[in-house]
């Protein structure tokens, strides 16, 4: 268990996040992924945080985790919006500002 | 070739247990992208947040592996399968079709990405010599003393973000009436 271990586990869970947020065309799918992508930051800093000993990491990922919380709430209300107007969740049919 | 795979397999149940929730982190995230139903991959990034909520205990982050379970595997994660239930969505497998070569392409990425930042690593020492005779782990005693003495105005701030972010989810989930449309 050493640094490079969880440095290893953190850019592969990072990097899953981010090929499915551009994989996925369903929106809530899309939105997981972004919560994929900051719990992988999340570990990273608890592990640099551990192996530096120092704890100002462990208070970063609490505002990281409260960013997440507002980040989740107002991109569901606007989801709920969104399936209200286009009446489908697809990335792929709400293109009105496509040029 | 300053590449070694330096796998010390030490034989301790530490690395034993980290091992194992290591490798369900890595598969219930592939399974978040690979599932069809965005139920199962919901539950499946639960399986995920778990996974390194334990990884958190091992690296002696007793407080915010707590607040993990209890704020993203609880709370976040029941919003969003309401959201889901609520919503009825069908389980089509859309896939972008000409983003998946991208996705590809990322994938053919990752090794090299991870290579480049492994031998940066292994070749500077980031790490200071670590001496781990001050215990230093994250209990609440000593999260809370840092977040409410050095952390103080974030501290406050990220409540004020809060109360923004609350206000704001309900004023644009309900402006959906008839004379406002979105």
């Amino acid at each position: 268990m050493n640094l490079n271990l969880l440095i290893l586990v953190s850019t592969t869970i990072f990097s899953l996040g981010a090929i499915g947020l551009v994989l996925r065309r369903n929106l809530i799918v899309s939105l997981m992924c972004i919560e994929l992508m900051l719990n992988a930051i999340n570990l990273l800093l608890v592990s640099f945080s551990h192996y530096n000993n120092n704890l100002d990491g462990q208070i970063l990922v609490i505002f990281v985790m409260v960013l997440a919380a507002c980040e989740v709430a107002v991109g569901l209300a606007l989801i709920i919006s969104i399936f209200k107007h286009f009446k489908s969740l697809d990335t792929k049919e709400i293109n009105n500002l496509r040029g | 070739m300053g590449f070694s795979l330096q796998f010390k397999l030490e034989n301790t149940m530490e690395s034993f247990i980290f091992y194992i929730l290591s490798g369900l982190c890595i598969a219930s995230a592939m399974s978040v992208i690979l599932f069809r139903n965005p139920i199962s991959s919901a539950l499946a990034l639960v399986v995920c947040m778990v996974g390194i909520a334990g990884i958190f205990v091992l690296l002696d982050a007793h407080f915010i592996a707590m607040i993990q379970l209890a704020v993203y595997a609880g709370a976040i994660m029941v919003l969003v399968l309401f959201v889901i239930m609520l919503l009825n969505v069908g389980s089509g497998y859309e896939i972008h079709r000409s983003k998946f070569v991208w996705g590809l392409v990322g994938l053919v990425i990752l090794p090299i990405f991870t290579y480049l930042f492994w031998t940066q690593l292994s070749g500077i020492s980031i790490l200071p010599p670590t001496i781990k005779d001050t215990v230093n782990d994250g209990t609440v005693e000593k999260i809370g003393m840092l977040l409410f003495t050095k952390y103080l105005f974030a501290f406050e701030l990220a409540s004020v973000v809060i109360l923004s972010a609350l206000t704001g989810a309900v004023l644009i989930a309900k402006s959906n009436s008839k004379h406002n449309n979105l």
